[in-house]
């Protein structure tokens, strides 16, 4: 079934327009990645589909119900939850805080603050620190565990590794699996194709705000993804 | 009992009501002591909008103003008691702090501070042109509309009545979930809005109870003194008191503003025969303790100690 599609969107920031007819699906259950350079819409999207910088023509439509100019608190309260780039925790407040943040508008679903917890069991020694105290991975973590405790059906994931050390990215990438055993569908933006591609079933890639690509992800060739990737010069 | 104890509430309430004691038994000043009331009450809603939500404001001398010809008015035109019209000034406040919200709810940072400054000059203006209300030569209340045996104790209460409600009605607000939800959108409002957050509604209720709170402090204040006039009552020096108050004692704290009020009229007491003495010590506070202590004094005493008299955050101690 699907969850999320987007149809024909088309996101402006100001006269600029970012995104052109973007079509896209993510169905129950599945991940799917979005790959591309910088610039090439990926954020912009996931903007949209939150409702933060909604579509100006198009639809995005979430669990059959048409969530294009709904408010970014409402989108979150119908399950679509975000790790946003750059990870926007509250820096005033302890990790435990930032967490029962997530839960404050919670609908009802596995995540509580103990399965966050044995998600990420480190995080259990610095609860009460604050986030502002916190080290890169050990911010991304709390912000991944404040976007289940909304307990999503779909979580967005906008450039997990981002400033991370390699070593802490497999730890933050190596939750996904038991993210996804609790049936929580995933959107992931990510920069390292790699990565992206093992994590996935299906991919997209972006360039200057078109799609050019899709496919599963263990289907498509490098080379394919490199030519959608910086566009193909040679024709 | 236990559980109450347990739950932090016991210290505070206790405080509160050892100090209220205090002021009702033992022979002090009433006029001092209401003043200093009024102004937490003022301190205590405006750190609310600044200290918690993170919105600051330098115009909250429009809703001082406005409370106090509201209750004028009301008593005046109306023949209702001054205690109830004071309900009427928190009302109109409610409405107008509604119509300066639409005007000022795109604005974030210095511009929305700005921007409420603006509108608290120009409701001065509006007031001292306004014929109805006095225009420039002001009000006085009607003389018959009070009893003078029993008037100074009653606006004594009144101002005591507001300010125990305030501390302990913000108090309760920030341990709910909404001061959490409060103190997230401060610290980021997309971040607030992403987990579900209604983030223009928390603000607008901050606003509007910031509003209110000072709407009826200037309501009492200028029901004290029988006269109200728009150079006084719109004065941006009641904002700057409400600043300066917050600020050395400590943003986004309980304990901060009344600490900066004990600072403020202690200063202004100490120096009240001296002149500009008192001025040059308030610029020099105002000047040093952000300085060596930027979270104002609680801060400080907080960060060596993890103290909390009103405990609103989840912290181990």
């Amino acid at each position: 079934m699907t969850l999320l599609a987007l149809e024909g969107v088309d996101v402006f920031y100001g006269d600029l327009q970012a995104t052109f007819g973007v079509d896209l699906h993510v169905e129950e259950g599945e991940a799917v990645a979005l790959i591309g350079a910088n610039g090439a819409g990926k954020s912009t999207l996931l903007r949209a589909m939150i409702g933060l910088t909604p579509a100006r023509r198009g639809t995005v439509t979430f669990d059959g119900e048409n969530i294009t100019r709904q408010r970014c608190d409402l989108v979150a309260r119908r399950g679509v939850a975000i790790v946003p780039e750059g990870r926007r925790l509250f820096a005033s407040l302890t990790v435990e805080e930032n967490l029962l943040m997530g839960a404050a508008r919670a609908r009802p679903g596995p995540w509580t603050l103990d399965s966050v917890f044995d998600l990420f069991p480190a995080m259990r020694d610095f609860r009460h620190h604050n986030a502002a105290e916190l080290s890169g991975g050990q911010q991304q973590m709390v912000a991944v565990g404040r976007a289940l405790l909304t307990n999503p059906r779909l979580l967005l994931c906008d450039e997990l590794s981002l400033g991370l050390a390699p070593k802490v990215v497999g730890e933050i990438y190596s939750c996904f699996a038991g993210i996804r055993e609790k049936g929580v569908s995933i959107i992931l933006v990510e920069q390292d194709i790699a990565r992206a591609r093992s994590a996935s079933n299906r991919l997209y890639c972006l360039l200057k705000g078109r799609v050019t690509l899709e496919g599963a992800s263990d289907a498509v060739s490098l080379d394919d993804i490199s030519h959608a990737y910086f566009g193909d010069r040679r024709q | 009992m236990s559980t109450f104890l347990r739950s932090g509430l016991a210290l505070p309430a206790l405080g509160l009501a050892v100090v209220a004691a205090a002021l009702i038994l033992l022979p002090i000043d009433r006029r001092l002591a209401m003043e200093v009331l009024l102004v937490l009450a003022m301190a205590q809603g405006w750190n609310l909008l600044c200290g918690y939500t993170g919105l600051l404001s330098f115009g909250h001398h429009a809703f001082v103003g406005l409370g106090a010809y509201v209750l004028f008015m009301t008593v005046n035109t109306t023949g209702l008691s001054p205690a109830w019209s004071i309900l009427a000034a928190a009302l109109v406040a409610l409405v107008v702090g509604l119509g300066m919200w639409a005007l000022l709810r795109k604005l974030r940072g210095p511009y929305f501070s700005i921007g409420i400054w603006v509108l608290a000059d120009s409701l001065r203006l509006l007031f001292a042109q306004w014929e109805w209300v006095g225009s420039s030569r002001g009000i006085v209340l009607n003389p018959m509309s009070i009893d003078a045996s029993t008037f100074a104790d009653t606006v004594f209460y009144l101002a005591l009545g507001l300010a125990l409600v305030t501390v302990l009605g913000v108090f309760a607000l920030l341990r709910s979930r909404t001061g959490l939800a409060l103190m997230a959108i401060r610290d980021n409002e997309a971040g607030a809005a992403s987990v579900g957050i209604a983030v223009a509604r928390n603000q607008l209720a901050a606003f509007l109870i910031s509003a209110v709170v000072c709407a009826a402090a200037g309501a009492i204040y200028y029901l004290s003194v029988l006269y109200v006039d728009p150079s006084g009552a719109f004065d941006i020096d009641w904002q700057i008191r409400v600043l300066f108050i917050v600020i050395v004692g400590g943003l986004g704290s309980i304990e901060g503003p009344i600490i900066g009020i004990v600072i403020y009229f202690g200063l202004r007491e100490l120096f009240r025969d001296a002149g500009d003495l008192f001025l040059i010590f308030q610029g020099l506070t105002a000047f040093l303790v952000p300085l060596i202590m930027p979270g104002g004094i609680w801060g400080l005493i907080q960060s060596r100690t993890g103290w909390q008299l009103f405990p609103t955050r989840r912290i181990a101690q």
